[in-house]
């Protein structure tokens, strides 16, 4: 009896992983995607985190949403509309999203909308007497006189109107402002926390619909005297004497800010000169990382360029 | 006399018999666990507390605990620490997601819910309606009458839509 060998090289199987010829047959199409089916329910727990925007966006989704949206009022009590929205917000649109927190809306914040006017802005205070804070920074169409009306009119019977944000409105005048402190601090019930110094590093921080320490973010430039954001200084050479701290204390106009820190900027100091369009403190140019090409730094607002190895700037890379 | 919450031990049991334990302290996240323990006057002399979650399964309960443990230990979470680990910890999947949303919900976790709630919003930031439909296999069931009308209201939110469209 002869003993097979084990494998022999003739009864080897081929070799599974054989080339498969080019024009073999598709790849195996992809798992077939679930049925469309009903929203799950943790996504109505969601929608209290959603800006304005896409809370929109799930009004248009489905009918049960379209429900949920438009139902719940407590979803547009805080109504905030900033850019790229902005720009389209018309009267009727205004008075159309905040009608839906019938009456009761808390607070209103239209950062930069062109297209809001004076009359479109009272219609809505006169429909909510109960708005506690009213953020209209940039809304180039109002005018100081149309702001003064709204404020006198939230202000007349009801006490709820605590903070205004109202910077880039054109024409305010010391006396609009004085109107406008008047109606406001008679709100106040209780001192307001003035331990923040409003810094121009501490306003940029804040995001544009944010209320920040002040009933009102403008005031009146010691220096101009004309009404705008008036910052106080970071430095700390500045703020140790008292009498230089108050005469550093004055709007962006009179006083470059230093885009980082906040500090003023001395202009007969080297080297503030940036790849982007801000001024930065002789500090702050040494700190940041600066252009391989040109050695000039980026502030921190325009740094997306950075890589691990340093950075080529905007204008040395497009020319 | 029920015994100070913070003293007691709690045991969560889900609603596939898997039991947790955790420190009375880190129950206090829980703000349906400290009221049932504050109603709760048979507490036994060891001061052991027992609360049955019934729609929350083990898995998703073993996450809501590790949170807790987490968020409890004050030593450990401080600022920057914790956000990492909040960041790695709801890097799951949606459904995981939707458990935890509901089981935050269910037990009353703001610190939870806002986290895992502020997740799911973050994913929709900036999608389209037709995207967000995608995005969570909802099926669209307007009537034609009815879209009509949906596309009327807050036109002026998509005033680019058309355009966008085209490209």
């Amino acid at each position: 009896m002869s003993i097979q060998p084990f494998l022999s090289t003739a009864e080897m199987p081929p070799p599974t992983l054989a080339r498969r010829p080019i024009d073999d047959s598709p790849p195996p199409p992809p798992p077939p995607r679930p049925e469309p089916s009903e929203p799950h329910g943790a996504l109505h727990l969601v929608l209290a985190y959603l800006p304005l925007p896409d809370l929109i966006a799930f009004h248009r989704v489905c009918t049960q949403f379209r429900d949920a949206v438009a139902g719940d009022l407590l979803l547009w009590r805080d109504v905030s509309v900033e850019p790229p929205l902005s720009g389209r917000l018309t009267d009727e649109a205004l008075l159309e999203i905040t009608s839906r927190a019938d009456g009761r809306l808390r607070s209103l914040a239209l950062v930069g909308c062109p297209r809001v006017s004076d009359a479109g802005i009272l219609r809505v205070a006169r429909l909510n007497r109960g708005i506690s804070k009213l953020c209209v920074p940039g809304c180039t169409y109002l005018t100081a006189n149309g702001i003064v009306r709204v404020v006198k009119e939230l202000t007349e019977r009801n006490n709820n109107l605590k903070h205004l944000k109202v910077h880039g409105i054109s024409n305010m005048t010391k006396g609009h402002l004085e109107v406008l402190k008047s109606c406001i601090t008679r709100n106040l019930t209780q001192g307001h926390d003035q331990s923040t110094p409003f810094t121009y590093a501490y306003w940029r921080s804040l995001p544009s619909n944010s209320d920040g320490v002040r009933p009102i973010d403008i005031d009146i430039c010691p220096k101009c005297r004309n009404t705008g954001l008036v910052f106080e200084c970071t430095r700390e050479s500045c703020q140790s004497m008292q009498g230089r701290w108050t005469e550093c204390k004055a709007c962006y106009f009179c006083i470059a800010r230093c885009e980082d820190c906040g500090g003023c900027i001395d202009f007969d100091e080297p080297g503030e000169e940036t790849a982007c369009s801000h001024f930065l403190c002789l500090d702050c140019w040494l700190r940041l990382p600066k252009c391989n090409l040109c050695n000039r730094p980026y502030c921190e607002r325009h740094e997306r360029f950075h890589g691990s190895n340093g950075f080529i700037c905007e204008q040395c890379l497009f020319g | 006399m029920a015994s100070p919450s913070h003293t007691r031990t709690v045991t969560l049991k889900s609603c596939d018999d898997v039991e947790f334990v955790l420190d009375g302290s880190v129950a206090t996240l829980s703000q349906t666990l400290v009221s049932a323990m504050a109603e709760d006057s048979s507490s036994s002399d060891d001061g052991t507390f027992t609360w049955c979650v019934s729609n929350i399964t083990g898995e998703v309960l073993a996450k809501v605990v590790e949170f807790c443990n987490k968020h409890a230990d004050i030593s450990s979470s401080r600022g920057e620490d914790l956000k990492e680990w909040d960041k790695a910890f709801i890097s799951v999947e949606l459904d995981l997601l939707y458990d935890l949303i509901l089981a935050a919900d269910n037990l009353n976790i703001e610190s939870l819910l806002d986290l895992t709630a502020q997740r799911v919003a973050d994913e929709i930031k900036g999608k389209m309606p037709h995207e967000i439909r995608m995005l969570f296999n909802i099926e669209k069931d307007f009537t034609d009458e009815e879209e009509r009308e949906i596309r009327r209201e807050h036109a002026w939110a998509y005033g680019g839509e058309s355009l966008k469209s085209f490209l």
